[in-house]
């Protein structure tokens, strides 16, 4: 019996320090964190096909948002592959897991051109756009900034947009728990997620 | 900790990368060679991915040039390389490439968690050093695509070097996911 008790102790302590270790290697360096609970009540989106996205209604399962735009040529597709390699490694499971990519380009990023991007990296990623109210009020409420560039390009519909890098994973209430980055190890992320589900 | 990156980033390329989502991107199985070092002086219309070693005429070399696919509206692409110098320090001034409009030079500089994409007039190469344009850091801009880039094809492009003078190089493009030149020789396997 005692012994029992000593094993679970161990198992207890031994779970604690893993979880401690992957919370802090999943959220260390970040920026300031987004509110706790960023769901906006009422933020509707338009999703990759056109139709209306009720953010609200992500809650039910966890969910991984990222915030980009499809003419980006670096940032995003280095952080849609390293989430689309999560959801790979998920397998199954990623069934079960929102993953979301929000334009901050609504003035370029048709349903259309959303749908071709995000079909590229992953089946389960979903893109969504909106008027630039509805899709300034989405990065708001998860403290994402955006802003466009015009220094760069010389031909003003090259525009880029300055962004935020973070991947925001919410629980299945809603609630934000955790942010991953391009350089978040697979197995960190992935164990991160299957404790959600 | 990059080592250990590395190795993951390498376990889990064949996973990822060799799953095609969509036609724009569906030529991913075909991507990539297994060529170490695509390069150098003077072999500017070789096409081939056979080349065994990088050929340099001077002390500035170029090598693991990549793109990532792109889907089939894109109008940007980044192209990353490294640059290996064993003389005096050099200087990439420019770069040209007939599939786009415009290439220019790029860094990411990210602060406060916020990525913002610059132009740079130049990207140094120190004396015995190396300069590596990779994603999240530096890359040659192609603005004004003239049509996608398919995982699998070579992109032709030139370098200009500060002292080096132009150089032609071959770029491999890989899966739409690629993160480093590993991830592509991964997919092809």
């Amino acid at each position: 019996m005692r012994r029992n008790l000593v094993a679970v102790a161990l198992l207890a302590l031994a779970g604690a320090v893993v979880g401690s270790l992957l919370a802090w290697i999943g959220v260390a360096k970040r920026a300031p964190p987004p509110p706790i609970d960023p769901l906006p009540r009422t933020a509707i989106l338009i999703d990759h096909h056109g139709k209306p996205l009720d953010l609200s209604a992500l809650r039910g399962r966890p969910a991984i948002v990222f915030f980009g735009f499809t003419f980006c040529p670096d940032v995003c597709p280095t952080h849609l592959g390293h989430l689309a390699k999560i959801l790979t490694v998920l397998g199954p499971d990623a069934e079960r897991v929102t993953a979301l990519f929000i334009s901050v380009d609504p003035e370029r990023d048709t349903p259309e051109k959303l749908r071709e991007f995000v079909s590229c990296f992953h089946p389960r990623l979903i893109g969504a756009t909106g008027t630039p109210a509805q899709v300034a009020a989405a990065a708001k409420s998860f403290g994402a900034s955006y802003r466009r560039s015009d220094a760069v390009a010389p031909d003003p519909a090259w525009y880029l947009i300055d962004h935020s890098t973070q991947m925001y994973v919410l629980d299945r209430d809603g609630r934000w728990c955790a942010t991953l980055g391009a350089e978040t190890p697979i197995p960190v992320a992935t164990d991160l997620i299957r404790r959600l589900l | 900790m990059t080592n250990y990156l590395h190795v993951l980033l390498l376990s889990c390329a064949l996973a990822a990368a060799a799953e095609p989502h969509c036609d724009a991107c569906a030529a991913d199985a075909a991507a990539g060679s297994s060529t170490a070092a695509v390069a150098a002086g003077g072999s500017a219309g070789s096409s081939s991915s056979a080349s065994p070693a990088p050929v340099s005429t001077s002390s500035v070399v170029v090598e693991a040039v990549w793109a990532r696919a792109t889907t089939a509206s894109a109008k940007a692409a980044g192209v990353y390389l490294t640059i290996r110098n064993d003389g005096p320090a050099d200087a990439l001034a420019g770069a040209s490439c007939d599939r786009a409009d415009l290439c220019q030079l790029h860094e990411i500089r990210e602060q406060d968690g916020v990525a913002r994409m610059v132009a740079v007039e130049r990207i140094l190469v120190p004396a015995g050093g190396a300069a590596v344009l990779k994603p999240g850091g530096q890359h040659v801009m192609l603005l004004g695509l003239r049509g996608p880039l398919v995982a699998g094809e070579h992109l032709a492009l030139t370098l200009v070097f500060t002292k080096a003078g132009p150089r032609q190089v071959q770029a491999v493009v890989g899966p739409v996911g690629a993160r480093e030149f590993a991830d592509i020789a991964a997919s092809s396997r």
